[in-house]
C-alpha cells in the first residue's frame, strides 16, 4: 500500500493505493493522519480509487483512523470506493459511519 | 677468531629469536586449544561468554574483559548482551567509550588496538578523574562478514603495553569465538521456537475446549457446526447457549485477524456475550452490551462481526440480531432464499450503536446456514474467489441432507475450488435445519 496525500481547498486527501491489509502501513496511516490534525487538517477525505482489495485489518486501519480524526473534531470520508469495498462496508454495516462518494469532488464539496 | 664469534653470536641471537617466537607460537596454540576445548563443552551462550572473557584475561594478562553481543531483534538499540569481568579492582566502563567503541566497530569491523587512550583521537572521552581505560584490544566477532558482536580486552597488567601478537591471537579468538556464540545463538532460538510451539497447541487445546462439546438436541432441530482455523488457533468462534428449556440461542463470529491475537479476542468475545445471553434478554440489547464491553477491551484497529439468534422452541420462532457478519442464508422448503442481514454495525467499534433485530419463523424444512468469509473468500490459484454465488447454487443442491452432510458437501466443494491452494483463511459452519 501506497499513502499519498494532497490538499483540495478545505479538505486533504490521502490516496491509498495497492491492497489494503494493515499491518506494516496501519503505523504509516495513522502517522499521516496525526500529522494532519496537528496541523489543523481535519476534513479529511480518503481516495481508494486506487484500492481493490482490503482485508478486515486494513478495514480496522480505516475504522481506527476513522475514530482518531472524529476524536479530534474532524471527519473523514471516503471517496471512489469500488464494488468490491462498498459491499464490505454495507455488509458489516460501516456504510452507516463512512460518508462515501464516488468522487473526491464530491467529498470535498461535502465538507463546505 | 673474532668473526667466527661473530657468526656464533649472530646464530645463537638468531636462534634464540627463534625459540622465543616458537615459545609464543607454542602459547597461543595452547590457549587456542584451551578456549576451545572449554567453549565446545557447553552450549548455554551464558556459559561460553563468560569462559571467553575469563580465558582472555587469564592468558592475555589484563585487568578486564568484556563481550557484547548485537541485539538481532532491534538493530537501532545495538548491543545488548554485555558479560565483562574484571580481574582486580571493578572499574566501570564509562558509557560513552562502550558506544563509542561499538559505533566504531559497525563501521570498521576490523581489531583496533589502543595503547594511548587519553590521546586517542578517534574515541573523544570526557570524563572527569583520571582515565581508567588506558590501553585496550578490541577486535569483532564476525558471521559471514556480519557482525555478531565485540570482544574488548582492556589495561594490560603492569603498565605494559599490547603488543600486535596479541592482537593477532585476539582477532584468532574471536573468530572463534563468533562460531561458538552463533551455534549456540541458534540453538537457544531452536530451544525458544520449539517452547513457544508447544505453548501454541495448548492454546489450540484450550481454544478448541471454549466451542462447545456436544450440539444441542432439540425436538424437531438438527443443529451442526463446524470450526477448521487455518492456523493452529483461530479467529473464528461459534456457539450454542442453552438458555432455559424454551430458549436456545446459537452465535457465528469472525474476530479480525488471525492467529494469537485473534484467539484471544475470540475468548474474550465468548465470556462477553455468553454472560449477556443467559440474562434472557433480547437478542438485541444483548449484542448492544457485549458490543459496550468489547469496545471497551479492545482497541480501536480491532472488531468482531458476529451473528447471534435465540430460537423459541415453543413457537419457531427465531430472533437475531447481525452485527456486521456476512450474511447467513435461510432457504426454505419450496427453495426461496432470504438473507438475514438485520441487526448493527460490526461489534467494538462505537459504544453505543443502537442494535435492532429481525424476526422469522422456522417451517418445516428450513434451512439456515451461516458462515464466515474463509468459504467465500476460499481463493484459487487464479485468485478467484469461492463467492456467495457458488454456495448459494451447492446449497440448493445439498439442502435435502442433513445437516451435517451438507456441511461435508459444502466443505468438499471449497475444497475441490481452491484445489491445491493452502487454506488462508479460518473456516466455521453453522447450520440449523427445522423437521
Amino acid at each position: 500500500m501506497k499513502i499519498n496525500v494532497v490538499e483540495k481547498y478545505t479538505a486533504a486527501i490521502i490516496e491509498l493505493k495497492g491492497d489494503i491489509i494493515g499491518g506494516p502501513h496501519n503505523e504509516e496511516f495513522s502517522n499521516t493522519l496525526r500529522k494532519l490534525i496537528s496541523d489543523q487538517k481535519k476534513n479529511i477525505v480518503i481516495d481508494l480509487a486506487e484500492t481493490k482489495y482490503m482485508n478486515s485489518s486494513g478495514l480496522g486501519m480505516l475504522i481506527s483512523g476513522y475514530t482518531t480524526v472524529k476524536n479530534s473534531g474532524g471527519d473523514l470520508k471516503l471517496a471512489n470506493v469500488t464494488k468490491k469495498i462498498e459491499s464490505l462496508l454495507v455488509i458489516t454495516k460501516l456504510s452507516s459511519i463512512f460518508e462515501n462518494y464516488s468522487t473526491v469532488e464530491e467529498a470535498v464539496k461535502s465538507f463546505s | 677468531m673474532l668473526k667466527d664469534f661473530e657468526i656464533n653470536h649472530n646464530r645463537v641471537f638468531q636462534l634464540e629469536e627463534e625459540n622465543s617466537k616458537l615459545k609464543i607460537s607454542v602459547q597461543e596454540l595452547s590457549v587456542l586449544n584451551e578456549i576451545a576445548t572449554a567453549i565446545s563443552s557447553t552450549l548455554a551462550i551464558k556459559d561460553i561468554v563468560e569462559l571467553i572473557v575469563k580465558k582472555c584475561i587469564k592468558h592475555l594478562n589484563v585487568e578486564q574483559c568484556a563481550v557484547m553481543l548485537l541485539d538481532k531483534k532491534n538493530d537501532s538499540s545495538s548491543f545488548n548482551t554485555l558479560i565483562r569481568k574484571a580481574d582486580e579492582s571493578k572499574v566501570d566502563l564509562p558509557f560513552r567509550l562502550d558506544s563509542q567503541l561499538t559505533g566504531w566497530m559497525i563501521l570498521n569491523k576490523c581489531p583496533l588496538i589502543i595503547n594511548d587512550l587519553k590521546n586517542d583521537h578517534r574515541f573523544a572521552l570526557n570524563y572527569s578523574g583520571e582515565s581508567i581505560i588506558k590501553s585496550l584490544i578490541s577486535v569483532p566477532l564476525l558471521m559471514k562478514g556480519n557482525l555478531i558482536g565485540i570482544l574488548t580486552v582492556f589495561n594490560k597488567k603492569n603498565g605494559r603495553a599490547f603488543t600486535h601478537n596479541e592482537e593477532r591471537l585476539l582477532s584468532i579468538i574471536g573468530s572463534q569465538s563468533a562460531h561458538v556464540i552463533e551455534n549456540a545463538r541458534l540453538f537457544e532460538d531452536e530451544k525458544k521456537l520449539v517452547i513457544l510451539q508447544e505453548e501454541l497447541e495448548r492454546a489450540a487445546e484450550i481454544q478448541k475446549n471454549l466451542l462447545p462439546a456436544k450440539l444441542p438436541v432439540v425436538d424437531g432441530f438438527e443443529f451442526y457446526a463446524v470450526n477448521i482455523p487455518a492456523k493452529e488457533v483461530g479467529g473464528d468462534y461459534y456457539d450454542f447457549i442453552n438458555i432455559n428449556d424454551k430458549k436456545t440461542a446459537f452465535c457465528l463470529g469472525d474476530v479480525c485477524g488471525k492467529g494469537l491475537p485473534a484467539a484471544l479476542l475470540m475468548a474474550n468475545l465468548q465470556a462477553t456475550l455468553r454472560s449477556q445471553i443467559l440474562f434472557d434478554m433480547p437478542c438485541s440489547q444483548a449484542v448492544s452490551r457485549s458490543n459496550l464491553l468489547l469496545y471497551q477491551s479492545i482497541d480501536a484497529a480491532r472488531f468482531v462481526t458476529l451473528f447471534t439468534g435465540i430460537i423459541d422452541l415453543s413457537s419457531n420462532m427465531l430472533k437475531f440480531c447481525n452485527a456486521g457478519h456476512n450474511y447467513p442464508i435461510l432457504i426454505s422448503n419450496n427453495g426461496e432464499v432470504n438473507r438475514l442481514k438485520e441487526g448493527g454495525i460490526i461489534l467494538g467499534c462505537l459504544p453505543n450503536f443502537p442494535y435492532s433485530e429481525g424476526e422469522i419463523e422456522f417451517k418445516n424444512g428450513d434451512l439456515l446456514f451461516a458462515f464466515t468469509d474463509g468459504i467465500t473468500e476460499a481463493m484459487n490459484s487464479k485468485n478467484e474467489e469461492y463467492g456467495e454465488e457458488r454456495l448459494i447454487e451447492e446449497l440448493l443442491i445439498v439442502k435435502d441432507n442433513s445437516c451435517r452432510e451438507i456441511a461435508q458437501k459444502i466443505l468438499m466443494s471449497v475444497k475441490t475450488h481452491i484445489k491445491d491452494e493452502p487454506q488462508y483463511d479460518d473456516i466455521t459452519l453453522l447450520i440449523i435445519k427445522k423437521y
